[in-house]
């Protein structure tokens, strides 16, 4: 009886231990991979940005830089685990220019869709495409806008208020990446809909109050785009079709432990490397 | 053999005692292992069955010579603030010595209990299977959790820490199993003398010997027939 019950106790003890070691080895991952970034930014935020990606927790290298296809650098300034599960982790790593001059300089937006990633194992790199980040110069003019306030939450709502420094007309409203945040945002300006072409123009005198808001819905868990990164930048159109002022905001990849390895597998036959 | 059962309970208790300066313990296991090896051996002289757990003991003192050297110095499982670091390697290793520390234990605890109960020491058998059989679960079951280290979340992880406790708990117990054996058998001389044979024996010897003929017969009467040869005072 003894004999039976222990071979059995050691059948199970296989059994768990053959069972883990093989879902172990089906998570690992050749490859760091990178989530698909959607970012258009003004330079000034450009600073500090979140590049996110899902590696192997026993995979001891890390992104050190990343080099623009111009050849110009983003420098790894933090990374941090984000969530993990298993032998997959979700880790941010915080990246800021190292050509901030330039920067400051840019006439031109510029635009990055792909990066040469410089790993901590010395001469190891690997071009990983990151979705597309647009950097555009900073305002200089006079701001026909001036921001009161602003608020943001981490459930992807916000609001902005300004007043405006003279008389304006306000033509349109949109927002960065429309075909990929169809359906997801929603754009209000003054309590009116900005997708409401009927509403517009609206007519501002000096001094009046100009209040913005915006809802990112969150989506269904079979969408693709909640383990995408989102700066949206929501811009104030005038007649003449000049910008006149702008908001930023960020919505975070809602990519969590239970997602990873779903995650992985979806992202296993893309294309992403050269 | 008194003596032998005490270099054992020792050498067990070197074995969960851990004194580390840096990677080094000062109190290695392989040394405790070594004790229960040599232990085992001269039980052997006594009563033959107790071989079976030499294999284990062997083992586990050739393998935990590796913890002499800072090669599993990365902890098996670190939990920090953020998240859980661990090592495959030295998870293996882990659950390979836990395995073989079940078994040796298992196959002594279970040899001692009938030892015991041939000798008369009736109450004692009793003790011995009872802590043998706690024992043996409780690693049995960390044995089939630990594993899940590898994929579970980090709250999985935490439920595991009780589950060492226990674990601690059950090796102390066959710690102070040890050490009564060796108190046990310490009174040489005549058995009546011993406070630890209990009178009622003959009493319950039927149905206890039922029990033990049903569990492993074969080295039941191993023990019969090396009785009837042994003319022990």
């Amino acid at each position: 009886m003894r004999k039976y019950g222990l071979s059995l106790l050691l059948l199970v003890i296989a059994a768990s231990w053959g069972g883990n070691l093989w879902y172990y080895k089906m998570q690992k991952l050749e490859q760091p991979i990178f989530l698909q970034h959607y970012y258009e930014m003004p330079a000034s935020l450009f600073q500090n940005t979140s590049l996110y990606y899902v590696m192997n927790k026993d995979d001891l290298r890390e992104p050190v830089y990343f080099e623009l296809p111009t050849g110009q650098l983003l420098q790894v300034a933090h990374i941090q685990s984000r969530d993990e599960r298993g032998r997959l982790q979700l880790k941010e790593a915080i990246v800021s220019p190292a050509f901030i001059d330039d920067l400051k300089q840019m006439k031109e937006p510029l635009t990055i869709d792909q990066v040469k990633v410089h790993y901590s194992t010395g001469g190891e790199t690997e071009t990983v495409s990151i979705g597309k980040i647009i950097v555009y110069p900073d305002r200089r003019e006079e701001q026909a806008l001036e921001q009161q306030s602003v608020h943001a939450s981490s459930g992807g709502t916000g609001s902005a208020s300004y007043t405006t420094t003279r008389d304006l007309t306000i033509a349109s409203v949109d927002y960065s990446f429309p075909e990929m945040l169809q359906g997801i945002m929603k754009v209000k300006v003054n309590g009116i809909d900005a997708a409401d072409a009927a509403s517009f123009p609206i007519q501002l005198k000096k001094r009046a109050g100009f209040h913005v808001s915006y809802n990112s819905y969150s989506l269904p868990k079979n969408d693709e785009r909640r383990f995408q990164a989102f700066i949206v930048r929501i811009n104030y159109w005038d007649e003449k079709g000049d910008s006149v002022g702008d908001q930023s905001f960020y919505i975070q990849p809602q990519l969590y432990a239970g997602d990873l390895r779903s995650y992985v597998k979806s992202r296993e036959g893309d294309d992403n490397r050269e | 053999m008194s003596r032998a059962f005490y270099r054992m309970s020792w050498g067990l208790l070197l074995t969960i005692v851990d004194i580390r300066l840096g990677f080094f313990d000062i109190l290695p296991d392989f040394i405790g292992y070594c004790m229960i090896w040599s232990g085992i051996q001269a039980l052997e002289n006594y009563e033959s069955a107790y071989r079976k757990a030499k294999p284990f003991a062997i083992l586990l003192t050739i393998a935990s010579l590796s913890e002499l050297l800072p090669f599993w110095s990365g902890s098996t499982i670190q939990l920090t603030a953020n998240e859980v670091v661990f090592s495959l390697p030295s998870l293996i290793y882990s659950g390979a010595m836990m395995l073989s520390l079940l078994l040796m234990l298992d196959s002594l605890l279970s040899v001692l209990h009938r030892h015991a109960f041939q000798e008369g020491y009736v109450e004692f058998a009793g003790s011995v299977r009872g802590r043998r059989q706690f024992f043996t679960s409780v690693s049995a079951v960390t044995l089939i959790v630990f594993p899940f280290s590898m994929n579970a979340s980090t709250d999985v992880l935490l439920a595991m820490i009780p589950l060492t406790l226990l674990g601690m708990l059950a090796l102390i117990i066959v710690f102070f199993t040890l050490r009564k054996a060796g108190k046990t058998w310490g009174y040489t001389g005549n058995h009546e003398n011993n406070p630890m044979l209990v009178e009622e024996r003959d009493t319950h010897a039927q149905a206890e010997n039922e029990e033990i003929v049903a569990e492993d017969e074969s080295v039941e009467a191993s023990f019969a027939s090396q009785n009837e040869g042994n003319d022990k005072t």
